[in-house]
């Protein structure tokens, strides 16, 4: 029984030594989006890291059924590293074909690549990306987008309207309260 | 006294003769032209008739001269534009007016101060001199004290009658044949001969059976004089025209070097062509370049020709233009004169491609350019009805300035000539750009293509419709298919790992294959990197390029190869952007762009 229990705690103990993986979050408005044809879709991830210097090489929409032009902004403007216990916001850009079809759903998921370092590239002076080099891996989280047609997109004073119904109902609300 | 009596026998013998009376009327008809009209056409030129007659007693002078029917019967429909129902564009003219010979004004019956008898339909005509000269001259000395309401005043000569259908109106008559009603044939006598030219005559050449000899299908014209004057008609049977296939077209490569293979081009849905254009009409950008030639040809000189709508009125004179005998200053007023022999519009080519809805595009050219002959011509993109028809020529602003082309989304383009030269055998090339932007909502299917004379039109027979106008032959032909990737591998890369030293440098890379199909023969095709920070450096790729990955399975199975750098020449903390390309057999191919590497 003590055998037993000592061999747990040394598993528990060696786990907790173990590298945990890096992880990619889907940020806000979400994975799922709406479109127009011509428009814009923004999508931002957050990325933790917990072992190692991670440094992003690359952010890419990959699908089956691509419906736009992604544009990476998240690896593209400069050297970026993440420590351990670090988190870091990036953002992907989709234009979506003028062309597109209303109804039409390109489902897909979201690739960033990465290399690790043992030492931080961006302020380790002694950074030697031979010597500190770690490994190469990626991670990926399933996104889409849906194609609106023109007609069902609320005007601006659509929204207006039902910002002050919405407005006038919780004042109700509050004065039946 | 024997010589007196010589005498008087003489003299008895040439008064016998001259009791004899004048030269009988004698007329000889003849095409003065045979032009070769064009198979698909339904309102063909036709050559003009000539009636020369000699001979015949001349009215008197000051009486009014018998008058005859002209009647021309083709062996298939007359189709001359209907101005003035039921009078058409077809006219006659009687002693060459305006010519050289006699250069007095064209004046048509019924136009202002001519004498239109309101009971008759016709314009009498008294004789000028008594000797056959002067009755046609168009000039005002005309005295009708025989019509009433006509006494004491002077009328102008009118020597240009139009033709009309035999019934009330055009639908309902015999579509063969035109007649001119009341025409005053006065004998020439012994002096200069008369000469009656029949004008204006189109016919539909679509309607004659097509040869299957090596001599070609002709039109034949029968002419009928008939009258209170008796005379003899010599060769009332002759051929106004040769009819011919009059254009020929077909596909061609890119380059313009051959033919497209009878099957047309094939294109993968997932593989974008000039997607550029297929998302911006309006965008300079074309990678793909032109995706073909149609070559549009003429067989024989004349059949592609401009409208003209310049005076074409000198009789005899062949002008090669789709207008036919034209005098724009004939009357507006009276039965619009002024659009007989007025073609509505030049030679029109209709090119028609078919698709499915949301399938490829066709992109087409502003002009057509003239290949392998001298520049003696071309062919501008206009704005037209779907069956080629309007009467402007408006051309159609390009969509890409840079590309000089324009994109209609009912991919149905006209042109139609705005230079012509019918001493030349003439080509005319139109580049076509295919786009579509590689997506998945394009879709697949077949796009075809016809090209037809226009306007096409199903009315054979004489009407105010277009001149010309032209069979719809239904020659279509399939132009390109695009088909489905529903079954292709999609790819990626990712690079795994890096080892080695600075002098081979081992970098993996992973290629993902997230599509439904295998990716056979999958590869590395491009590797280029870039640097972006460091003192400048040459990092030399030993591995060659392409480096083989094989078969990758489908729905997210991986390959790998490595591929070797020498970064010595570069600093420690260079930065590199790499772009990796890769493709697969059945039209997988990519590139990933990958920033911030280190070596």
């Amino acid at each position: 029984m003590r055998w037993l229990l000592s061999s747990l705690l040394t598993l528990v103990c060696f786990a907790a030594l173990l590298p945990a993986a890096p992880l990619m979050v889907v940020g806000p408005p979400g994975a799922d989006q709406f479109a127009l044809p011509g428009g814009v879709v923004l999508w931002t991830v957050d990325v933790t890291n917990d072992f190692g210097y991670l440094v992003p090489t690359s952010f890419n929409y990959e699908t089956l059924s691509p419906v736009g032009t992604f544009t990476d902004l998240f690896t593209t403007l400069g050297l970026i590293s993440i420590g351990p216990g670090q988190s870091v916001p990036g953002i992907g850009q989709y234009d979506i074909d003028p062309p597109a079809t209303p109804g039409f759903v390109s489902a897909g998921q979201l690739v960033l690549t990465f290399d690790v370092f043992s030492r931080d590239p961006v302020t380790d002076l002694l950074f030697d990306p031979e010597a500190d080099y770690l490994s190469s891996g990626s991670l990926s989280a399933p996104v889409s987008v849906t194609i609106l047609s023109d007609t069902g997109v609320p005007e601006p004073s659509t929204l207006v309207s039902l910002g002050l119904g919405a407005l006038v109902l919780m004042l109700m609300k509050r004065r039946i309260a | 006294m024997f010589y007196l009596r010589i005498g008087v026998l003489i003299l008895l013998v040439s008064a016998s003769l001259v009791a004899q009376g004048p030269y009988p009327l004698v007329c000889t008809a003849m095409a003065a032209n045979v032009p070769i009209a064009r198979a698909e056409g339904l309102a063909e030129e036709m050559g003009q008739i000539v009636v020369v007659c000699s001979g015949g007693m001349p009215v008197p002078n000051g009486q009014v001269i018998v008058t005859s029917n002209v009647q021309v019967f083709l062996n298939t429909n007359i189709t001359s534009r209907v101005i003035d129902d039921p009078y058409t564009e077809a006219l006659l003219l009687i002693d060459e007016p305006g010519s050289y010979y006699s250069p007095g004004p064209q004046l048509a019956c019924g136009e202002a101060e001519t004498y239109l008898d309101p009971a008759t339909g016709t314009c009498p005509v008294t004789s000028a001199n008594g000797d056959g000269t002067g009755n046609y001259s168009g000039q005002k000395n005309m005295l009708l004290p025989q019509y009433s309401g006509a006494g004491g005043l002077t009328y102008r000569r009118p020597n240009v009658w139009r033709g009309r259908c035999i019934g009330t109106n055009c639908a309902t008559s015999a579509p063969n044949s035109l007649a001119w009603l009341g025409v005053p044939l006065d004998p020439p006598g012994t002096g200069p001969t008369r000469v009656i030219r029949i004008v204006n005559i189109r016919a539909n050449a679509n309607g004659v059976p097509t040869s299957g000899t090596l001599v070609p299908s002709t039109i034949s014209a029968l002419i009928s004089i008939s009258g209170a004057a008796g005379f003899s008609l010599v060769n009332p049977n002759m051929t106004v025209a040769i009819v011919e296939a009059g254009l020929t077209w077909g596909l061609r490569s890119a380059d313009n070097s051959g033919a497209l293979p009878s099957g047309g081009l094939n294109y993968l849905q997932c593989v974008p062509n000039n997607a550029p254009l297929a998302m911006n009409p309006t965008t300079a950008s074309a990678p793909n370049g032109v995706s073909f030639v149609l070559r549009i040809s003429e067989n024989f000189g004349t059949a592609f020709r401009v409208r003209s709508t310049q005076a074409q009125n000198s009789p005899g004179m062949i002008y090669n233009t789709e207008s036919m005998f034209y005098n724009p200053d004939f009357s507006a007023d009276f039965g619009h004169l002024n659009l007989a022999g007025l073609a509505t519009q030049g030679t029109r080519f209709l090119v028609r491609f078919s698709g499915p809805p949301g399938g490829l595009q066709v992109h087409a050219p502003i002009t057509g350019t003239w290949s392998m002959f001298p520049n003696t011509g071309s062919a501008r993109l206009i704005a037209a009805g779907l069956d080629g028809s309007g009467s402007d020529f408006t051309p159609v602003p390009p969509s890409s300035a840079a590309l000089n082309t324009a994109y209609k989304t009912d991919m149905v383009y006209v042109y139609e000539m705005d230079t012509a030269d019918p001493a030349q055998i003439s080509l005319i090339d139109l580049p076509f750009y295919i786009a579509h932007t590689g997506q998945p909502y394009v879709t697949p299917g077949t796009t075809t293509v016809s090209v037809n004379y226009a306007p096409t039109s199903i009315q054979n027979y004489a009407t105010g419709g277009w001149v010309p106008r032209f069979a719809d032959l239904g020659d279509v032909r399939p132009l390109a298919t695009l088909s489905s990737c529903s079954a292709q591998p999609k790819l990626f890369a990712a690079i795994t790992s890096k080892s080695g030293t600075t002098s081979a440098r081992v970098w993996s890379v992973q290629l993902t294959n997230s599509g439904p199909a295998p990716a056979n023969n999958a590869r590395i095709t491009g590797f280029g990197l870039t640097q972006t920070y460091g003192a400048a450096c040459t990092p030399v790729v030993l591995t060659p390029l392409p480096a083989t990955v094989g078969t990758i399975a489908a729905n997210g199975g991986t390959g790998s190869t490595n591929l070797t750098i020498d970064f010595t020449s570069c600093p420690s903390l260079a930065r590199f952007t790499a772009a990796i390309s890769y493709a697969a057999d059945g039209g997988a191919a990519g590139t990933s762009t990958f920033n911030n590497l280190f070596r």
